[in-house]
């Protein structure tokens, strides 16, 4: 009877040491927090010591938003989406808006300026974007995906790979099992002093001189499309919106496929772009109809997410991702 | 001709355009990434140079100063705290640097360019140049788009000591820098998204400042024009590559003008051969016309060249002569048929009215002979029987006028004829009227055609009795019928017709006369030797020609004759 209770907790603990191998090795296989060295969101405590003067000045709409009730920036990237939706919304509530289109930059300088009531970013903002009185919303995460050129014989890399491939470390495809055949890497750095997984690298500093730097979307696929050893990331909406997209190929990293958006939800899949949206907090600052386009939008997300291949903030929360007020502040733990 | 040209330069040209698409893609994506280089460079450059020593040691000598009131501006040779002309030309050269204290007070700035930058540049706002570090910042001031690149310059401790501040304007000087010079296929250009006009080109000429995006489209072709996101841009502008259109039309013309020119080749290549045919075929065709003309005027009376009606090419003339001598011998054709017919008539109808008459006179000259014998003398009855013989020889004669009258008038009946038991059938008859000749006789048996029985019944008789009768002083005589095996016989108009044959081996004719053989009333013997009408050849050649065959003979005197036919 001893003999035998010894023997069921002998293979009791075999079974329970070999689940949290396999469960300890999942999660550190999966989240890759040991190979970027830095953090994916600026620490959202630290704001921008601006002078008193700009803190005192209001928010005071740019001359060329005429004299609409609301005037944002919008990012180019989800521009076309969202941009009749929210102006179509605002007719039906009665009241105006004047949507800039443009880049994190142009998002940044009309904050800086005070011009606008709401930002957009299509990534984690960055310390120079936290200035007093600024209310970050994250509505939504897109998966980034590497992509290659079809032709590419390769279809999954590992997250350590692929990072010396982009550090200059990995120069021919033979090297990682594909053809002899020279790496060609392409990088859209458009976000550069920002943080975030949207970039393969902690640092643009970090690229290998081997890396071809291109200023647009269009680009940096095309690139790919007719180049055989190519290889570069976009976010995973962009490439589908694209005419070539039949021509390149998306890779899993880690056996992990970006196009299935509950690789990402999960944390496990590293590489995403977050949308995010500001408003103003305190006295001369906030503007009521600015909130309601914010909420507007998130339902915009919440309901078409899929479709966009946006996952919404919602699942986000469920999913542990981790917030400080509405804006992310870490993935899943 | 035209259409098939036009089409081809349409085709062509869209090509040509299509092929023009796909370079320019390709040229407007270098130009972006020459461009994106040329802008990264500053970020670079300012951070390497923001590490430099005498820069360092520039700022440290100054902490503690108070804010200057006034900048220095240093023109030509290069502060000391920045690189000297040289490195700058191979490496980058902007058009500003500035250097500010740590409370970003500008302290010297260094102008690489004769003009001098906007106040703005100098009295930069803290947000402006706070996004101008670690990145470039692309912002506008005093109107124009300008690149900025800074850093913070620390010393050894991490201590800030101040910033280096790169700045160009983004004008024609720098697009020149960046793509290169203008030409009609190197044209660049930085659009503003929200007013849609010219922020700058590398030709301001060419395409100037606050051009519309539209009007461009008049005198350009570009591809669409790319949304640029680098770093830190406030500004929101699309960079776009563009062609000039009369260079493309040059160019188009070019290759145009070299189609052409093959084309030209080409179709002379392919149009010559026909050109001579036509050439060939024209000369044959007037020549027709003119024989068609000489048939009129000489053989048929009349003048076709002055006739009303004629009109349009030599093909229209052609066919009007030719229908007007068609309908013209038709005519005459019906009138001879016609005349024919009645001459036949007339001929019959003599013949056959003359027959009675003939029988009077030779009954009445034989009751003469018979009734009145002993009244006549010798002489008288001399006469009367040379009477009998001319109005026997006579009715014979029209007999055999009335034969060729029916032979030519007679309705054909076709059907299978089986010629050798014709033949056979008529030998025997012939053998038993004249019992004591010795002839050998050889029939080629199984001899068929498709002919009028009747008709040929009687153009076999008259050759047989020919045959039958010329070898009549033959010893050993020979009769043969038969068809021709040798090729080299046939009938060179009718190769497919057999050729049948009758020869003999009796007295012959001497070939001199063969053209008289089937002529009526010709005979080549004299009658006293060989009895005959001269009508039986004629009769023959009639049936044969009504078959639509022919008929000739071969003979040698004394060697006797063959007579070929062909059915």
């Amino acid at each position: 009877m001893t003999l035998c209770r010894s023997k069921y907790a002998t293979i009791l603990l075999f079974v329970v040491t070999l689940v949290t191998i396999v469960f300890v090795s999942t999660v550190f296989a999966t989240k890759h927090s040991e190979l970027f060295n830095s953090p994916s969101f600026a620490d959202p405590d630290e704001i921008m010591v601006m002078p008193d003067d700009w803190k005192n000045k209001p928010v005071s709409h740019s001359s060329k938003a005429g004299n609409a009730d609301i005037y944002m920036t919008l990012s180019y990237q989800i521009y076309n989406f969202f941009a009749p939706r929210i102006q179509a919304f605002a007719r039906e509530k009665g009241f105006s808006v004047d949507i800039k289109q443009g880049s994190c930059g142009t998002s940044t300088s009309a904050l800086m300026r005070k011009e606008v009531d709401i930002a957009s970013f299509c990534c984690s903002p960055s310390r120079v974007d936290h200035l007093p009185g600024v209310h970050f919303h994250a509505l939504g995460i897109v998966p980034v995906a590497i992509v290659v050129n079809r032709d590419n014989p390769i279809d999954n890399l590992s997250l350590a790979d692929l990072m010396k491939v982009f550090r200059g470390e990995i120069v021919n495809w033979s090297q990682i099992g594909g053809e002899d055949l020279l790496i060609q890497p392409v990088a859209r750095l458009h976000c550069k002093t920002r943080p975030g997984r949207w970039r393969p690298l902690d640092t643009p500093d970090e690229l290998g001189t081997n890396v071809l730097l291109v200023g647009a979307i269009s680009d940096n696929l095309n690139f790919i499309a007719r180049t055989p050893g190519g290889i570069g990331y976009e976010s995973l909406p962009n490439i589908k919106n694209k005419d070539n997209h039949d021509r390149i190929k998306i890779l899993n990293i880690d056996g992990l496929d970006p196009v299935d958006l509950a690789n990402l939800a999960r944390g496990d899949y590293p590489y995403y772009r977050s949308y995010v949206f500001t408003t103003w907090e305190g006295d001369h600052l906030e503007n009521p109809l600015a909130r309601t386009v914010i909420d507007f939008i998130n339902a915009e997300i919440k309901s078409r997410g899929n479709s966009l291949g946006i996952i919404p903030v919602e699942k986000l929360k469920l999913e542990g991702w981790r917030f400080h007020g509405d804006d992310l502040a870490g993935e899943p733990e | 001709m035209l259409l098939v040209a036009n089409l081809q330069e349409g085709t062509l040209r869209q090509a040509f355009e299509s092929q023009l698409t796909d370079l320019m893609d390709e040229k407007a994506f270098q130009h972006r990434v020459r461009f994106s280089r040329s802008v990264e460079a500053y970020y670079h450059a300012v951070k390497m140079l923001s590490a430099q020593g005498p820069l360092i040691t520039y700022l440290e000598e100054r902490v503690g100063e108070p804010a200057p009131v006034e900048v220095v501006i240093v023109k030509g040779k290069a502060p000391i705290w920045f690189p000297h002309l040289s490195f700058l030309r191979s490496f980058l050269a902007p058009r500003y640097a500035i250097v500010l204290d740590s409370g970003r007070n500008p302290l010297e700035l260094y102008q690489n360019w004769p003009s001098s930058p906007p106040s703005e540049l100098l009295n930069l706002p803290m947000e402006i140049l706070l996004q101008a570090i670690g990145q470039t910042h692309i912002t506008m001031i005093g109107g124009t788009p300008y690149l900025l690149a800074a850093e913070e310059v620390k010393d050894g401790a991490g201590k800030l000591l101040g910033f280096l501040l790169l700045s160009s304007p983004l004008d024609e000087a720098f697009m020149i820098t960046s793509n290169g010079p203008a030409t009609g296929w190197n044209l660049v250009a930085l659009i503003d998204e929200e007013s849609k006009r010219v922020m700058s080109s590398n030709n301001q000429q060419m395409i100037a400042r606050g051009l519309m995006l539209k009007a461009l489209t008049e005198d350009y072709l570009f591809t669409e024009p790319e949304f640029l996101a680098m770093g830190g841009m406030e500004l929101n502008f699309r960079f776009a590559s563009l062609v000039s259109k009369e260079g493309i039309d040059t160019m188009a013309n070019r290759v145009m003008k070299k189609e052409w020119v093959t084309q030209i080749l080409l179709a002379c290549v392919y149009m010559g051969p026909f050109i001579i045919i036509i050439f060939w075929l024209t000369r044959r065709i007037l020549r027709l016309t003119a024989r068609v003309e000489e048939f009129s005027l000489y053989d048929l009376g009349y003048e076709q060249s002055g006739a009303p009606g004629m009109s349009g090419d030599q093909l229209d003339v052609l066919e009007q002569r030719f229908q007007r001598l068609t309908d013209d011998i038709k005519k005459r054709t019906s009138q001879l048929e016609s005349a024919n017919h009645e001459l036949e008539a007339f001929a019959y109808s003599v013949s056959h009215d003359l027959r009675a008459p003939l029988r009077s006179i030779d009954g009445f000259s034989q009751a003469l002979d018979e009734d009145y014998s002993d009244s006549l003398d010798e002489t008288g009855h001399d006469y009367l029987r040379r009477v009998r013989k001319a109005a026997q020889r006579m009715g014979a004669l029209i007999d055999e006028m009335l034969m060729l009258s029916r032979v030519s008038r007679s309705e054909m009946k076709m059907r299978n004829v089986d010629l050798s038991s014709i033949v056979a059938s008529q030998l025997q008859e012939l053998a038993r009227l004249e019992p004591e000749r010795q002839i050998e006789v050889v029939i080629a048996k199984g001899l068929n055609v498709v002919g009028d029985e009747g008709l040929l019944r009687v153009a076999m008789t008259n050759l047989l009795d020919n045959a039958w009768k010329f070898t009549s002083k033959t010893a050993g005589a020979e009769i043969e019928f038969g068809v021709v095996k040798n090729a080299a016989w046939q009938n060179l108009d009718h190769p497919t017709m057999p050729v049948f044959f009758v020869a003999d081996n009796g007295v012959g004719f001497d070939m001199g006369f063969a053209d008289k053989l089937f002529g009526a009333f010709q005979r080549l013997h004299r009658d006293e030797e060989f009895p005959g009408t001269g009508v039986g050849l004629a009769t023959v050649q009639r049936i044969i020609k009504r078959h639509n065959g022919k008929i000739w003979a071969e003979s040698e005197l004394g060697q006797g004759a063959t007579f070929y036919f062909s059915l």
